[in-house]
């Protein structure tokens, strides 16, 4: 069986008119998973850290860095977001790679989801942070001819965004599948260690652009007003 | 590879549930154990600040307490070189003026010394030689050698001094008879010319008694009331040894 939106075998479930796909359930397992494990590992956090917590500590310190390096002044504000995009999309993708699990990002529906959030987001940042004005004029300039482009911009790159993490991620599947079709046991080896380099990969690309489609809403009044304050990252 | 609705809106919502959970469990958690951690460190850092620029004060205190002692010691240095070399000053002027009256103590003593030894030999010579004159002499005694020695006496009373003479004219005068004594038998000139020498003195002056006195040497004695003269060579020496002395 397959789930619509998928080229791979995936169950699904009926309840009442809403039909439950595979993606869903494993989103959904993530999500639990994901927020016992961060309950978990700050039970006990402590001044003087454990290894666990060392580990812990650079993996969020870096994200932060990584977002500050963009947005200095909005860190608070932008992390939550693209943090949880790129733990959610790695940990999706790297799902692929258990035997008997797919990776939910080989879901259309599922990286359309997030395109559409990180679509929404932009908005929501640049309304919250320059108001309605400071940020709706960004699309009329450095001319209201630009706006036709600046719409299209905006679809079209939550679109590639979209298919960019399901083709990459629905291939690999697909690749590591086919090979073993053909191959047989264990041949599928090194394209599954390429599943988590791209897993990998393909987080980090997602939530990067993520974080600049939100940045540039955020900066293109800023940097308007204040020129000489950033320069172009 | 269409989309399911129903998961493309199960997924908006499953995300934004984890952002939230994320959030409220993972990120604030570890970014306020970090932040907690920099503030300790910060804490920490500035009370080691503090303390390094509270012990910059105190070395730079101890630093100008040990330059003001080094100076006060200077200070106390040269007073004390200044007190000493006045002290010492006064003092070797306080030793000198003693070593000075040490010498002259020493020397006045030393003078006496050599007075009183140079008199004792001065002495023992004059006694010496007073005993050499006195035996030499004691061995030359003769009736000539006494008749010399009246004549020597004679000539000394011509020329006594005025004082003298008148004494011993009024003496002259008042005694009854003088004495005139002898180691030798007296000849009969000489008595004639002791004689003589008494009458000139005096006008009326008395006629002598002679006589031999076996404790004179050789020489004349002239005993006239209460003065004597004396010519004898044992008399001579003695007054020799004594002149001699003094």
């Amino acid at each position: 069986m397959r789930a619509p939106g998928s080229v791979l075998p995936y169950a699904q479930w009926h309840l009442g008119p809403l039909t439950v796909t595979g993606t869903a359930v494993t989103s959904l397992g993530i999500v639990l998973a994901l927020s016992a494990v961060s309950r978990l590992a700050t039970r006990r956090l402590k001044l003087e850290p454990g290894s666990w917590q060392v580990v812990l500590e650079g993996v969020v310190s870096l994200i932060e860095e990584t977002i500050r390096a963009v947005l200095p002044d909005h860190v608070g504000e932008v992390m939550p977001l693209v943090a949880s995009l790129w733990i959610y999309i790695l940990v999706a993708n790297l799902l692929g790679i258990v035997p008997g699990l797919h990776s939910p990002t080989s879901d259309l529906s599922l990286t359309a989801g997030l395109a559409m959030l990180v679509f929404l987001s932009v908005h929501w940042y640049g309304l919250r942070i320059q108001g309605l004005r400071g940020y709706l004029g960004h699309y009329l300039r450095p001319t209201p001819l630009m706006l036709p482009f600046h719409v299209l911009s905006e679809l079209t790159r939550t679109l590639a965004l979209a298919v960019r993490l399901f083709g990459n991620i629905m291939s690999l599947e697909m690749t590591a599948m086919i090979v073993l079709l053909v191959a047989g046991f264990l041949v599928p080896v090194p394209v599954l260690m390429l599943h988590i380099v791209e897993a990998v990969v393909q987080a980090y690309i997602f939530g990067m652009l993520a974080l600049i489609y939100i940045a540039g809403g955020i900066q293109s009044q800023e940097q308007r007003e204040n020129p000489q304050e950033r320069s172009p990252s | 590879m269409q989309i399911d609705w129903t998961s493309f809106l199960l997924e908006i919502i499953n995300f934004l549930v984890l952002v939230w959970i994320l959030k409220r469990f993972l990120y604030q958690p570890v970014l306020g154990i970090i932040a907690a951690r920099k503030a300790m460190v910060e804490k920490t850092l500035s009370d080691a600040q503090a303390a390094r620029s509270e012990a910059s004060q105190l070395k730079r205190q101890y630093d100008g307490r040990l330059a003001e002692w080094a100076a006060e010691a200077a200070r106390a240095r040269a007073q004390l070189a200044d007190e000493m070399g006045h002290e010492r000053a006064r003092r070797l002027a306080e030793l000198d003026a003693e070593l000075a009256r040490e010498r002259e103590r020493h020397r006045a003593l030393d003078e006496r010394r050599q007075a009183a030894a140079q008199r004792v030999l001065e002495e023992a010579a004059a006694a010496q030689g007073a005993q050499f004159a006195a035996r030499l002499l004691e061995r030359l005694a003769s009736p000539s050698l006494e008749v010399a020695l009246v004549r020597l006496a004679l000539e000394d009373l011509a020329r006594l001094p005025q004082p003298q003479a008148d004494a011993l004219r009024e003496a002259l005068a008042q005694a009854a008879e003088p004495l005139v004594e002898s180691a030798f038998p007296m000849a009969e000139d000489t008595r004639a010319g002791i004689v003589r020498a008494l009458a000139g003195l005096t006008a009326h002056a008395p006629v002598p008694r002679f006589a031999v006195a076996p404790a004179l040497t050789c020489g004349v004695r002239i005993l006239i009331g209460a003065y004597v003269l004396e010519a004898d060579v044992r008399d001579e020496l003695r007054w020799f040894a004594r002149g001699a002395s003094e």
